[in-house]
């Protein structure tokens, strides 16, 4: 027979599942080529300069991994979700794919930025 | 001088001899046939088998109905009544509410059971007996060896047949056999009670079985019957008259045989004394010191001798009854005549002419939508004039307000008679339907507790924990769950005291009640208040169990304080957040390894070697160590400079600068 924290559970879960199906509605209406907010569009040439900076330099990119890892745990500290929860989501494993598929995405780039010269203002 | 001692003889403890027997029930056989015809007359009437006296030669066809009418009261009655009685076994103390809860969960599915066990629907039919007849009897009795044969068979030696493993194995198997009581309806007229100064002492019933039937039973001692099998196919066919006698200590059951050599078995009916040597079959003593039957009286208190108050009012509704049946038909018969009339030909003979014979002409066929041809001076009409009569209606009224008032009616449900047309005379109604109505429940729980005690001694003299078992459906499922729960002899010494309920709410009766209860336990000043909350819910509210009530009530508390804590909302809060991010977080795959650049696939190695907060998964550390490039090795073109061709001008530049001495 399910106890009443099973039914808590239960609860809390289907909530959840609602409010999430209600911010991917909002979001995909609103951004749908997924451009954080507040953020300004680069053009190749400044992404390229951007990236030269971490690029070959292993202390800067295990810096940018930890800085992203604090991005996220500090968006949700602001959420006032507990530090043992925000722990249960691995913030710095998250930040590695950050790194791993912007960098991939980056070498990529550069591959047919050296290869073919796109214009300086191509978008990504 | 010396006392004369009188030999009273222990008749109500031992079977009497089969002699002595065929007298006391022929006495009683005779006794009871007035009541035996009423009892008929009241079946046939319900049956609508009473006959209807209409004059049989006439010019128009007769028809015969019947109203039903006391029908229709009697199952009125019978809808307010519970398929069971809810039994309440009353604690001592508060010590014992939870055995009380559990004997009256016991009981209540061992009442189910024992119906199963038996010809089912046995309260049910008791109650229409009661509401209809006065009384109503059902037999209860233990069958241990038909229900648990492997644990009460014993061999020659006195050792069990079927000893059980240990006494989980047994209790195992009392579950899957169920209680070994059952209960059976007996009709009223085929119980023949012997009461004395209200106690009733002994008693007979009589029944129908195949003659096949008796001599097949392994109980019954068929040794002076054996002469009497005719063969498989008349055997099924001969009805043998079962007499069963019961007193205070044996129970007993005896074939009627047939009283001449012509072997014509006497059939047993009611209304006339039956008359043929009784053959014991089978006896046994049951201890118990008081019958296995439950008789149930009614309004009246039910049939203790001939002489009882129901059968004057019960012979005038069967009277007002017969005289409507007799109304109906009358009027039917009007109607019939009425609107399928026969027609009057009045013809001309001299324009007709007569037949040679000098018999009458035949009328003219008339055919649905063909013209009539007719001379003039002819006529063609109904022999019935319709003609409205005022007189048969109010007859009629005055006859089923009659039988409203003897047999109580329908207002107790919200029912409004025709002619009531104040509130005070509604009021008026209903105080009587209830009058009349609450004579009959109060034997009717009477009736109810006697059936209880009954199931306990029974369970007491068997000397075994008797299990039952109910369903109860799981919360926010449609799922039923066991429970096992169980009747022990321990806890029934001494009997525990029973109330019981056989009524179901009236709607209006629930509210009023609660109203009551809110009042009750309200606090009236410094010494709180009239009653406590437990006596509120059982007495004014009928709530058996009121421990469970109150634990609910509690767990309803706790559960809106929690929902109001917030606690839910910053769960569902936290869930979430977390979920969002977790979402949000790319997907990588190993061809996106092999491509990045391998400074990150150092620092993702150091970053692994400081155990960071949360981890790294596995997997990914595993891609990156398994990575082709590895760190500080570089695949495909080295590019360090994203302008090339400015530095080759750079480089000229500075050249020619050199060269000129710039």
């Amino acid at each position: 027979m399910p106890t009443f924290i099973d039914e808590l559970d239960e609860l809390t879960d289907a909530l959840a599942d609602w409010a999430e199906e209600q911010v991917d509605i909002i979001v995909d209406a609103l951004a749908p080529d997924g451009r954080p907010y507040s953020t300004k569009r680069l053009t190749n040439q400044e992404r390229i300069s951007e990236y030269m900076l971490i690029r070959d330099n292993p202390q800067s990119w295990q810096q940018w991994v930890l800085d992203k890892a604090n991005q996220i745990t500090e968006q949700l500290m602001a959420s006032q979700v507990e530090p043992a929860l925000i722990e249960s989501v691995h913030p710095v494993d998250i930040a590695l794919h950050y790194a791993i598929k912007y960098s991939y995405d980056m070498e990529r780039l550069l591959d047919r930025y050296m290869n073919s010269r796109l214009p300086e203002d191509a978008n990504a | 001088m010396a006392e004369a001692i009188v030999e009273t003889g222990d008749y109500h403890f031992d079977l009497p001899n089969e002699v002595e027997l065929q007298h006391l029930l022929t006495s009683q056989f005779e006794y009871w046939k007035d009541r035996n015809k009423f009892i008929r007359d009241a079946r046939d009437m319900i049956a609508g088998r009473n006959p209807i006296s209409a004059p049989a030669s006439t010019q128009y066809q007769v028809r015969v109905g019947h109203t039903y009418a006391f029908t229709s009261i009697t199952h009125e009655k019978a809808s307010r009544y519970m398929q069971q009685p809810n039994v309440q076994v009353i604690p001592a103390t508060i010590d014992e509410r939870a055995k009380s809860t559990r004997l009256e969960k016991a009981l209540f599915s061992a009442f189910y059971e024992m119906e199963r066990h038996g010809d089912g629907d046995v309260w049910s039919r008791l109650t229409d007996d009661v509401i209809t007849l006065d009384m109503g009897v059902e037999l209860i009795e233990a069958a241990p060896a038909a229900f648990w044969p492997e644990i009460v068979a014993y061999n020659k030696s006195g050792d069990p047949s079927h000893p059980m493993q240990d006494k989980a194995a047994r209790d195992q198997y009392k579950k899957e056999q169920g209680i070994p009581i059952r209960t059976t309806y007996c009709p009223l007229e085929d119980f023949y009670p012997v009461y004395e100064g209200g106690t009733l002492v002994e008693c007979f019933a009589s029944e129908q079985r195949s003659l096949r039937d008796v001599l097949n039973n392994p109980l019954f001692d068929t040794s002076r019957l054996v002469f009497y099998r005719q063969g498989p196919e008349k055997d099924i066919r001969t009805q043998v008259t079962i007499v069963r006698y019961c007193n205070q200590n044996v129970y007993a059951y005896y074939a009627m045989t047939p009283a001449t050599s012509r072997n014509i078995w006497p059939q047993y009916n009611p209304t006339s004394p039956v008359k043929g040597p009784l053959i014991l079959l089978h006896a046994y003593e049951h201890n118990l010191g008081r019958v296995l039957y439950n008789a149930v009286g009614g309004r009246f208190g039910g049939w203790k001798t001939v002489n009882t108050r129901v059968e004057p009012v019960g012979r005038a509704m069967l009277d007002i009854n017969q005289k409507l049946d007799e109304m109906l038909s009358q009027g039917l018969t009007n109607i019939g005549a009425r609107y399928w009339p026969n027609l009057a030909f009045y013809l001309d003979p001299e324009r007709r002419g007569w037949l040679e014979s000098g018999e009458t002409p035949q009328t003219p066929r008339v055919n649905p939508g063909d013209p009539l041809l007719m001379y003039t001076g002819e006529e063609l009409r109904p022999v019935f004039d319709p003609q409205d009569d005022p007189m048969f209606m109010w007859v009629f009224d005055q006859l089923k307000e009659q039988l409203g008032r003897l047999g109580g009616s329908a207002v107790l449900f919200g029912g409004r008679e025709p002619g009531v047309d104040t509130g005070y005379h509604q009021a008026l109604m209903i105080s009587r339907a209830e009058h009349l109505d609450e004579k009959m429940e109060q034997h009717l729980v009477q009736g109810a507790i006697n059936r209880a005690t009954l199931v306990f001694a029974l369970v007491r003299s068997i000397g075994e924990r008797a299990y039952t078992h109910y369903f109860e459906r799981e919360s926010g499922t449609n799922n039923k769950r066991l429970h096992w729960t169980y009747i022990d002899p321990e806890d029934l010494t001494p009997m525990p005291a029973l109330d019981a309920r056989v009524r179901k709410t009236r709607p209006v009766d629930l509210v009023a009640a609660v109203r009551t209860a809110r009042d009750a336990v309200s606090d009236i000043g410094p010494d709180g208040p009239l009653l406590s909350y437990d006596t509120a819910r059982e007495e004014i509210l009928g709530r058996d169990s009121p421990d469970l009530e109150e634990r609910k009530i509690r767990l309803q508390r706790e559960k809106s304080r929690v929902i109001e804590s917030g606690v839910i909302t910053q769960a569902v809060v936290d869930r979430l957040n977390l979920r969002l991010v977790e979402k949000q977080r790319p997907e990588v795959t190993e061809e996106q390894v092999e491509g990045v650049d391998p400074a990150l696939l150092e620092a993702a190695g150091n970053i692994a070697g400081q155990n960071p907060p949360g981890g790294i998964n596995p997997q990914l550390l595993d891609q990156v160590n398994r990575s082709s490039i590895g760190p500080g090795r570089r695949r495909g073109m080295a590019v360090t400079d994203p302008q090339p061709e400015a530095r080759i001008g750079e480089e000229v530049a500075a050249a020619a600068n050199a060269g000129l001495g710039i």
